[in-house]
């Protein structure tokens, strides 16, 4: 147990280098510095002050020490300097790291326990009424872009029936303090969690509803039936538990891509949060920035993984055996297959 | 069970990409003009004027011209940046599931460090910085979505090398590219073809998101545009969204369909799942 965390957190250190370097290379290796959009901002600048931003941003030296300098900053735990919101970059991601937790967290955790639920109901009775119904539902929400439902929810939530506020974390104007001040953070959260949980909800339902006719249909179900267990009894005790692993190994490798999710979400409701901001760092090109958060996404993923991992030993000794002898990623492609 | 073509969700969905296919090919014979042209009045409600049947948005043009227009960039997109993800991903699965050892280890280590970042967060950047254009946004779409693709083939790969008939023909003496390309990989194809059309659905879905957030090619007229545009008259004309959104959304359905019901069909086990 100890073992296998100290191993991922080892692995983490390893992502977070390689993501650094990689990072780094690639943004190198694109046309366009922060000081080229300085200086078409402002229009005229002579070549001298050019070179004077170069030299003070350091990019006048050569790529090597730029990554080595920008290597050592990080283990001092300095991420840069960001010239777009003229603060620094760290001060700057943890700020929007709060309010994407929250989006991202509640969204993920309303997809869980709603799509889980509905997976199960759909497995009951394949190809039954209520099946069907989910399915359809479920292969719905997976196939709408989520920027257009976020639009969709507008029209009908803020728009039409005025229910809901339609952007932003809370009203700044109303001055709400103490429990206000978190129902109006809540009531803003409401449309984009529910955006990003109707696209994650319907990818939850199916992986859970294939997965629990699988596990339905297995021998030791048969015997707790035969036991005569009652029906609330074989799911929820004896079948749950195996039904779910596919759905935490998805989960797993969606951290990234609910990460990049995010960046339309809260693009669309003005959330202030990661997404938003690096979205807001590409435009202006702003280098340290768009580093440190995708520095900081890796990090979360890397988290998220080893989560994951810690919960499938939990729920599966067989997974715990497997992942002892560093065989995850065959559990996670069986996963992806079923 | 029925013969596998004949399901509803394979029919269903077939008929909607044939629809869009249709949509894509006559888009030049119906509207042979700019559809980035205005051809009316702005703020047209459809249903209101019979040569703009879908209405028209606020700036005049045609929204049936953009709609059909649009089908072929999303067709387009869709299907050339999955084809590179295909040959990325199956020559690093097929690689490291082939060889093993070092080459995977060092394989994996890639796919992986490729699945921290957000692929969509990773695609932005790409386009932003090489110009939006269709090139720029087929590159970056593929370049950023085969990691599923490696890891599929690479099980698959594990798991087929270690079967008898390719065990025979490495003692009768084959080269590893004979072993590769003519035992293994043929024997790959069914979940590789049933990921193709998720591949295909979400390159459309990420192509609509770059373009709605102002990434998208600026002289041509895609759906991801036009709602992108509809955005600013949200509150009044709404209709400007959700006509191009529901094209999105038919299209991608119809692919989602497409691989579950190809799924069911040549998957044996899922097959015999449902006869128990």
């Amino acid at each position: 147990m100890t073992k296998r965390v100290l191993r991922r957190l080892l692995q983490l250190l390893g992502v977070v280098l390689s993501t650094a370097v990689l990072n780094f290379a690639l943004l190198k290796a694109l046309p366009g510095d922060l000081v080229d959009v300085i200086a078409s901002e402002s229009g005229s600048v002579t070549a001298d002050y050019v070179a004077q931003l170069r030299q003070m941003y350091g990019l006048d030296r050569n790529a090597f020490e730029q990554l080595l300098s920008y290597l050592g900053r990080i283990a001092q735990g300095d991420l840069g300097f960001s010239f777009r919101f003229g603060e620094p970059v760290l001060g700057l991601v943890l700020d929007r790291l709060g309010p994407t937790l929250a989006l991202v967290g509640t969204a993920l955790s309303l997809s869980v326990l709603v799509g889980v639920l509905l997976g199960i109901a759909a497995a009951r009775r394949p190809h039954g009424a209520l099946d069907t119904v989910i399915s359809a539902l479920a292969t719905l929400g997976y196939s709408a872009p989520m920027f257009w439902t976020a639009l969709m929810l507008i029209v009908l939530f803020g728009v039409q029936l005025n229910w809901l506020p339609i952007g932003g974390l809370r009203d700044v104007s109303a001055g709400h303090a103490g429990l206000r001040l978190w129902l109006d953070y809540a009531h803003h959260l409401v449309l984009p969690a529910l955006t990003l949980a109707i696209y994650y909800v319907a990818v939850y339902a199916r992986l859970s509803r294939a997965s629990m006719i699988e596990t339905l249909a297995e021998d030791y179900i048969r015997t707790a039936r035969a036991k005569g267990a009652g029906e609330a009894r074989v799911i929820f005790v004896h079948a749950l538990s195996n039904a779910v692993l596919p759905v935490l190994t998805m989960l797993g490798l969606q951290s990234s891509a609910l990460l990049g999710g995010s960046i339309v979400v809260e693009t669309v409701f003005g959330w202030p949060g990661l997404g938003q901001l690096s979205f807001e760092a590409i435009k202006s090109r702003d280098i340290p920035l768009l580093l440190a958060v995708l520095l900081l996404s890796g990090v979360l993923v890397v988290l998220t993984n080893l989560l994951v991992d810690l919960l499938q030993g939990q729920l599966d000794p067989r997974v715990r055996a497997r992942l002892a002898i560093g065989g995850q990623v065959q559990a996670a492609d069986a996963a992806e297959a079923a | 069970m029925k013969r596998w073509y004949l399901q509803p969700s394979i029919l269903l969905g077939g008929s909607i990409l044939l629809l869009v296919f249709a949509a894509a090919l006559l888009a030049g014979v119906l509207y042979p003009g700019d559809p980035l042209d205005m051809v009316g009045a702005p703020f047209v409600w459809p249903g209101n004027d019979a040569a703009v049947p879908l209405g028209t948005d606020l700036m005049g043009r045609d929204l049936a011209a953009g709609l059909l227009h649009g089908a072929r960039v999303s067709l387009l997109v869709g299907v050339s940046s999955a084809l590179i993800a295909l040959v990325i991903g199956i020559a690093l699965g097929a690689a490291a599931g082939f060889y093993g050892g070092r080459v995977d280890a060092v394989l994996t280590r890639i796919t992986e460090f490729f699945q921290t970042i957000p692929a969509f967060l990773l695609a932005i950047i790409l386009v932003a910085v090489l110009q939006p254009s269709i090139g720029t946004i087929v590159f970056a779409l593929g370049v950023t979505s085969w990691t599923s693709i490696a890891r599929l083939v690479r099980a698959e790969f594990l798991s087929l090398r270690e079967r008898e008939f390719v065990k025979a023909s490495i003692a009768l003496g084959a080269s590893d590219a004979h072993l590769i390309f003519r035992e293994i990989l043929p024997n790959a194809w069914t979940p590789v073809i049933v990921s193709t059309a998720l591949l295909v659905a979400n390159a459309i879905l990420s192509e609509a998101g770059l373009s709605f957030l102002g990434l998208g090619d600026p002289n041509v007229v895609s759906w991801g545009s036009m709602i992108g545009l509809g955005r600013d008259a949200l509150r009044t004309a709404w209709y400007m969204t959700a006509i191009p959104g529901v094209a999105i959304v038919l299209t991608v359905l119809g692919l989602n369909l497409l691989s579950d019901a190809l799924h069911a069909a040549l998957n044996p086990r899922l097959r015999r799942a449902r006869q128990a």
